[in-house]
């Protein structure tokens, strides 16, 4: 079993080339494949991180119809929440050579997705 | 080590590392490691002397907690901290914080008991409380409700018309391709029992619970069993999973072939809109008013009964779309007052207070920011409204009518929410305490009454319009819905329908809160489980009627 710090080792390095080579403009935009469901955890768990929240939970449609995901705060009822003057955070899948990144618009990142499977997106009117 | 440990490993470093590698600007900030935490003390605590009419700066006692909890910034205190915290944060951001009473924060052992007397006691001119919105919430579990960008449900919302037994809780509406459609809820239904609990009668906390539990879903995946009666009393009993669902903001949009007071044909536009409190609101709307824009309507009706609010900005962006560039340009839709400490500063996050325009052009919650929005430039608006009518959505009407902007109400009183607060955390608890009111563009903002069709007169603030109701098994968009046909009926005639008159509701609204803090026999009579409605609005917060 890989040990957690030779995990982030071996991550370090994906990311270290990922950075060099990779930049949003290099990308496409995608949709999910394969296995749907565990990709979105990993996408779920991926955004998480990346906005310091404990989890996120994700319609389980996303990424499947629309390369673009909104993130928000889930509302605590009209009276908590009926006068919200927050953002929500905006992500987009993409993809280049089989590999799949998360792009967050708010901070201009591009993270690279291990585990998630997607391919070159066309947009699907919703049903 | 599991697949989705190793993933989030992978995930959160590689997200780190290109993130550092800096190639787009910005970046997340990464949270700093905690100091101090867990009560480890290392500094003496605050002083805990009280002299009336002082109050010291709030920072001095942030955070120093009596239960201080492991890996935060908590420090050892006393309860008397933490109410010594409260007592300056009140006084600063307190919207009328001159009425709060000075007590030695010495003198409470219990801080919610502390928080509890830090508002004020006037009442609105109809004899209700002016401040009913002051409430906690332990932190974790608010930070659990406010994790998720989608949330468990069936994609039915119920409405709550009677929550004392006998109950009355009917579906007010469902949307397509959710499970509450797949197993054939229709709007109206009764809700007769829940996993074999009678949801009219049951009167344990435990039959609440129980209701609670299956009605408002936790999870995805849940199996709960209903049983339910329809329009014509024919009972089933179904079992339903829930699901993580997207609301969909806007549910109807069409348009409908009436007739003006001339006697001339128009086409008028019909919308149910249920919320503002998604992202996906805007996109909803821009689409919505597009398609209504580009057939040319003459009036519009728009449904707002079940609207409890939500983002502000989306509900300037409809003002805009209603009332077009010629009503709208270099008018204020809404601007934020806090208490004269701050006649000029957000007390909260410092920023300069500006005026809210009405925008015209998308704020970049799902539409591209900048996109210019659709307009139907028109002359009035016909708003259906009922006690689910909050916040954000009466904005829009205060923000309208600050430009003299024709609105006529149809249906009942607004819920009456001008008001708004910053979740504020300590020691554990979020608190909630009213810090500003939104003014419009003639600097009216006290309608803690709500607004309230003129026909149905006081309480409320009066505006033009008829009084309606939410009949149950009336299909919501079609024109002999009894609240659309009377807006129908009102901008044909010039006059309210008068069969609304007679028909007018029997029916205690799902969340009025002058059913809250009632009789001693109302199960909203407890104060901590008012804060608990408050809160979640739908939520059956019950206690037995008798005992």
């Amino acid at each position: 079993m890989l040990s957690r710090i030779s995990i982030i080792a071996i991550s370090l390095a994906i990311g270290f080339a990922g950075c060099q080579t990779v930049s949003y403009p290099d990308t496409q935009i995608a949709l999910l494949s394969g296995n749907v469901a565990a990709s979105q955890d990993v996408i779920a768990d991926t955004i998480a991180i990346q906005l310091d929240r404990p989890s996120v939970t994700l319609s389980r449609t996303a990424f499947t119809k629309s390369h673009k995901l909104i993130i928000e705060r889930a509302s605590a009822g009209p009276i908590a929440d009926g006068r919200r003057m927050d953002r929500p955070d905006h992500f987009e899948l993409r993809t280049r050579s089989g590999v799949c990144f998360l792009f967050h618009e708010e901070s201009q990142s591009l993270t690279k997705l291990e585990g998630v499977r997607c391919a070159i997106g066309v947009e699907r009117p919703a049903p | 080590m599991s697949f989705k440990l190793k993933s989030l490993i992978l995930s959160a470093s590689t997200a780190l590392i290109i993130t550092a590698c800096g190639g787009g600007g910005g970046g997340t900030t990464p949270t700093p490691p905690p100091t101090g935490g867990g009560g480890s003390g290392g500094s003496s605590a605050p002083s805990l002397s009280y002299t009336p009419g002082q109050y010291p700066a709030e920072a001095t006692y942030k955070d120093v907690c009596a239960a201080p909890r492991a890996g935060t910034t908590d420090t050892q205190g006393q309860t008397a901290h933490e109410n010594f915290w409260l007592r300056s944060w009140s006084n600063r951001t307190y919207l009328w914080y001159s009425e709060l009473p000075d007590r030695d924060p010495n003198d409470f052992s219990d801080r919610l008991e502390y928080f509890d007397l830090l508002r004020t006691t006037r009442t609105t001119s109809s004899g209700n409380p002016v401040d009913q919105f002051h409430f906690t919430i332990p932190t974790e579990e608010y930070q659990r409700q406010v994790q998720s960008g989608a949330s468990a449900s069936y994609g039915a919302r119920f409405r709550i018309i009677q929550p004392r037994t006998p109950r009355n809780i009917r579906v007010a509406y469902i949307q397509d391709g959710t499970p509450a459609a797949s197993v054939g809820m229709k709007r109206g239904d009764l809700i007769i029992a829940v996993d074999g609990v009678s949801v009219i009668n049951g009167g344990t906390q435990a039959d609440v619970d129980t209701i609670n539990a299956a009605l408002f879903p936790d999870s995805a995946g849940e199996v709960h069993t209903f049983t339910t009666r329809d329009e014509n009393d024919i009972e089933r009993t179904f079992e339903i999973t829930s699901e993580t669902i997207t609301t969909q903001p806007v549910l109807i949009n069409k348009v409908i072939d009436g007739m003006n007071e001339a006697e001339e044909p128009i086409k008028i536009g019909y919308v149910l809109f249920n919320t503002f409190g998604t992202s996906i609101a805007e996109e909803a709307l821009f689409d919505a008013f597009t398609e209504l824009e580009n057939q040319n309507v003459d009036e519009l009706v728009l449904d707002l009964r079940y609207n409890g609010g939500g983002f502000l900005d989306i509900s300037s962006e409809l003002g805009f779309m209603i009332a077009g560039d010629l009503n709208t340009n270099g008018r204020t839709y809404e601007r934020l007052v806090f208490n004269d400490k701050f006649p000029n500063t957000n007390p909260v996050t410092g920023q300069t207070i500006t005026p809210s325009p009405f925008y015209s052009r998308a704020q970049g919650f799902s539409v591209a920011e900048g996109t210019p929005l659709p307009s139907l430039d028109l002359d009035r608006v016909y708003i259906i409204s009922d006690t689910g009518t909050c916040s954000a959505s009466e904005s829009l009407i205060n923000g309208l009518l600050g430009i003299d902007f024709p609105v006529f109400l149809i249906g009942y009183q607004t819920c009456g929410k001008p008001y708004g607060f910053y979740a504020t955390d300590n020691c554990g608890e979020t608190y909630f305490t009213i810090q500003f009111r939104g003014e419009n563009d003639k600097g009216f903002g006290d309608y803690a009454d709500g607004f309230t069709p003129l026909e149905v007169g006081p309480p409320g603030e009066l505006v033009e319009g008829c009084s309606g109701n939410d009949n149950p098994f009336d299909v919501l968009g079609d024109p002999s819905e009894l609240n659309l046909e009377t807006a129908l009926f009102h901008i044909r005639n010039g006059v309210c329908l008068n069969e609304a008159d007679s028909v007018m509701s029997s029916e205690a609204p799902a969340v009025n809160k002058d059913n809250i803090g009632g009789p001693e026999t109302s199960l909203y009579s407890d104060p901590r489980l008012q804060k608990r409605i408050l809160l979640e609005e739908a939520r059956i917060a019950n206690m037995p009627r008798d005992k």
